[in-house]
């Protein structure tokens, strides 16, 4: 015997954004929380929450740069590092 | 001067509280608590009303804002645990929240009990229309009659769900989080009655329904404070009744009057009880904003990202501001 349902469930909906869904996977199970900086990082060191947005991606390239030195809110002094040039996948920018 | 002391309750993996955190570095001393993963060290003298949470001393009283994006009316109590191990997590967990409740409610965004009070349909759109704002007309019911009546008498309505537990149907069954085959989901949708052709396969589950506004556009709005941060969304689309479902949407930051705001910030503020909110409206073809639906916590972090709208600095410059 079939089981009762709610009503609702009759009007359910592909979800049309499956693409998205599992990209934002991949770039979830990527990033960890960095306890000192109490935030989510990429491996790249970008904070996960700048990745955030539903415009359309385009290529782009991001100059190296140097990332100061300085401490974190738990007090703990990070050295000055350098991040190479790269070219990647980010949207909107 | 000592710094101003915040605290942060919500998932490691909440990607609105790390933007609220960014823009608190270097302002403040931070304490940001997992509930998932109850802190290794809490103590509390009633002696000298001193706390202490990951390390930090501190009273209650010298918290000037906490940030709770967690429903701290449930424990996250695991079905694993044996006896000895469900109470000492109980007892952890009564520890934890004893010492979060002391801290003044006026210093919370939000205060759980009454964002629990608000994240229903029934009870914040009652009260919107008590403060004048509008409200399209619905029913909750168990009674297909009264289902019938109220699709014969609006014409146009729509289903939406009552509370924000997940369901999805894939691979020939329901199941509550998807993986990343095809799956459908729930979103609101535009009610043909379908249901009532083949009402014996569904049980007696009360259903929403509420009648369709002609819009032109919609504003989604995050409240915080007395500050107000509205996003267009335009729907070319007119028979798609739920925005998320429209791809490349056309959104624009967007200036509501100041009568509008103030009482939104009011409605919220007074009658929710809130500091944080965010609220759903459409906007009718007169220009008439009518409330879909109030999110306590709803996300904002695309409206701050794509939009530029300040929303985390706002929070976290009022968490800065110890509020009696």
């Amino acid at each position: 015997m079939n089981e009762k349902i709610p009503r609702i469930l009759a009007y359910m909906q592909s979800c049309p954004f499956l693409d998205q869904f599992v990209a934002d996977d991949i770039e979830i199970r990527s990033s960890k929380y960095d306890p000192a900086l109490m935030l989510n990082v990429l491996p790249n060191g970008t904070p996960l929450y700048l990745t955030r947005t539903k415009k359309m991606p385009t290529t782009c390239g991001t100059p190296g740069h140097t990332l100061p030195s300085g401490y974190t809110p738990s007090g703990k002094y990070k050295p000055s590092k350098y991040v190479p040039y790269k070219t990647d996948k980010r949207a909107g920018k | 001067m000592a710094l101003p002391l915040i605290v942060i309750v919500a998932p490691f993996h909440d990607e609105h509280a790390d933007a609220v955190v960014a823009r608190l570095y270097e302002r403040c001393r931070l304490i940001r608590i997992d509930p998932n993963e109850l802190p290794a060290d809490v103590s509390y003298s009633s002696t000298s009303n001193i706390c202490k949470l990951n390390g930090i001393h501190f009273s209650p009283q010298d918290v000037s804002g906490l940030f709770c994006r967690y429903a701290l009316d449930q424990s996250p109590k695991s079905s694993h645990l044996n006896a000895i191990e469900s109470f000492s997590y109980a007892e952890r967990w009564a520890a934890l929240i004893g010492i979060l409740y002391l801290i003044p409610r006026s210093r919370w965004l939000n205060f759980p009990i009454y964002e629990h009070v608000a994240e229903g349909k029934i009870y914040p759109l009652s009260l919107a229309q008590q403060y004048g704002i509008a409200t399209p007309d619905y029913l909750v019911t168990t009674a297909q009659s009264e289902l019938i009546a109220f699709h014969t008498a609006h014409k146009r309505c729509v289903i939406k769900q009552l509370s924000d537990t997940p369901i999805a149907w894939q691979n020939n069954c329901y199941i509550d989080v998807p993986d990343f085959a095809e799956f459908e989901t729930l979103y609101t949708a535009n009610y043909d009655g379908r249901d009532l052709l083949a009402h014996e396969n569904h049980d007696d589950t009360p259903t929403l329904l509420q009648t369709t506004v002609s819009k032109s556009y919609e504003l989604r709005i995050a409240i915080v404070d007395n500050y107000a941060f509205a996003t267009q969304i335009q729907t070319h689309d007119l028979d798609n009744v739920d925005n998320r479902l429209i791809p490349n949407r056309h959104e624009k930051p967007y200036a509501i009057s100041a009568d509008f705001e103030k009482k939104l910030c009011e409605f919220t503020r007074i009658a929710l009880h809130l500091r944080v909110c965010t609220f759903d409206f459409a906007v009718d073809l007169c220009n008439e904003p009518y409330l879909l639906d109030v999110n306590p916590q709803g996300n904002w972090l695309w409206q701050d990202i794509d939009h530029g709208l300040p929303i985390a600095n706002c929070i976290a410059e009022q968490l800065l501001i110890a509020i009696d």
